[in-house]
């Protein structure tokens, strides 16, 4: 895992009032992540200074939600890297996430319903 | 508030799988129906022993790639965001599967006749997973066209498992069988709606 050998990440405020984010040494995630899970960069990131992997992260999600999914293809990092890269975004609120806080049940069938309406405009 | 409503810009994102033997149309279908080119990840998984020779009590170990498909649709209007993950089908997949299957509105299983059986790890693992989903044929130019019935028995399906037929490289038709796979996890959700009585007393 190609973040295994780093320190743990730190934020703490260098020259002046932009925090110093440091990437991690973690191989866990601390958020409940998964592949679906849509993040979005946060009005607070943009006052950060990240570390090059995050940095690229964050300017991906710059424009709305994205997924992890699609994260990880983009950045072409295994999913699990991008896990804890976001884990780390989310921790110093660089990121938010960007979906609805309760647990969507894909068997509802009202959320169905919507999709289903939804797709009749495509 | 119900609680799907969408607040800011969040999405409630939901995932769909393609699932198929090699070749059979899923990266085409993604593609077909998707609002970006469709992206590949690309996981190297390091199996174990199992099936491989031994050198000196030590294990050996064997790498592969595994390419994911990724595409997306938007629906901003509906606070909605579809997830479309074209999977491999082999059997030595199926950990991966978990992580795919697991909250997703449904599968596609992609079929193509000449290799039917190439159909039969998915359709086993979405049945025991008890993830709706339903059989799409793409009918590749050429080939030998068997009806639904004849696929429906030789896959073995269970009466209320849908089958059709798609051309996966349009995407009014994979729009179809988008929809159709939505509608048969929508039945699935409520199995027992009361039908309206059909006499009054
Ligand atoms: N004639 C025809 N060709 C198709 C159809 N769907 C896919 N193909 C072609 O079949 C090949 C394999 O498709 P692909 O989507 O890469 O399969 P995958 O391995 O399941 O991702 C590609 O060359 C496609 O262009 C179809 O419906 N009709
Ligand atoms: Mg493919």
């Amino acid at each position: 895992m190609r973040t295994g050998d780093r320190t743990p990440w730190v934020v703490e405020p260098v020259s002046g009032p932009r925090p110093y984010v440091v990437t991690g040494g973690r191989t866990h995630s601390t958020h409940d992540l998964d592949l679906a899970s849509l993040v979005k960069a946060s009005q607070a990131g943009r006052g950060m200074e990240l570390e090059s992997e995050h940095e690229l992260a964050f300017r991906l999600c710059l424009h709305g939600p994205v997924s992890v999914a699609e994260l990880a293809a983009r950045m072409r990092l295994p999913v699990q890297v991008v896990k804890v890269l976001l884990s780390d975004l989310l921790s110093a609120g660089a990121m938010v996430p960007a979906m609805p806080t309760v647990t969507v049940n894909p068997a509802d069938p009202e959320i169905l319903e919507r999709v289903l309406v939804a797709l009749r405009t495509l | 508030m119900s609680p799907y409503a969408p607040s800011d810009d969040a999405l409630t994102p939901l995932k769909i799988v393609i699932a198929g033997g090699f070749g059979v149309g899923k990266t085409t279908m993604v593609g077909a129906v998707s609002e970006i080119e469709p992206l590949s990840t690309e996981e190297t998984l390091t199996i174990a022993s199992a099936g491989l020779d031994r050198l000196d009590g030590i294990d050996c170990k064997a790498t592969t790639t595994v390419t994911m498909d990724f595409g997306r649709i938007t629906f901003p209007a509906h606070g909605l965001v579809l997830l479309l993950f074209g999977t491999p089908g082999q059997e030595r997949f199926w950990f991966m599967w978990d992580d795919l299957a697991h909250g997703a509105v449904g599968a596609i299983v992609l079929v193509d006749t000449r290799r039917l059986q190439d159909a039969f790890p998915a359709v086993e693992f979405f049945e025991r997973r008890a993830t709706p989903f339903l059989i799409a044929v793409n009918h590749f130019d050429g080939t030998h066209r068997y009806t639904p019935l004849e696929v429906r028995e030789a896959l073995g399906l269970r009466a209320d498992t849908p089958v059709l037929t798609c051309d996966a490289r349009s995407r009014e038709s994979a729009r179809a069988v988008l929809t159709a796979l939505v509608g048969h996890a929508q039945r699935l959700a409520v199995p027992h709606r009361p039908l309206p009585s059909a006499s009054p007393a």
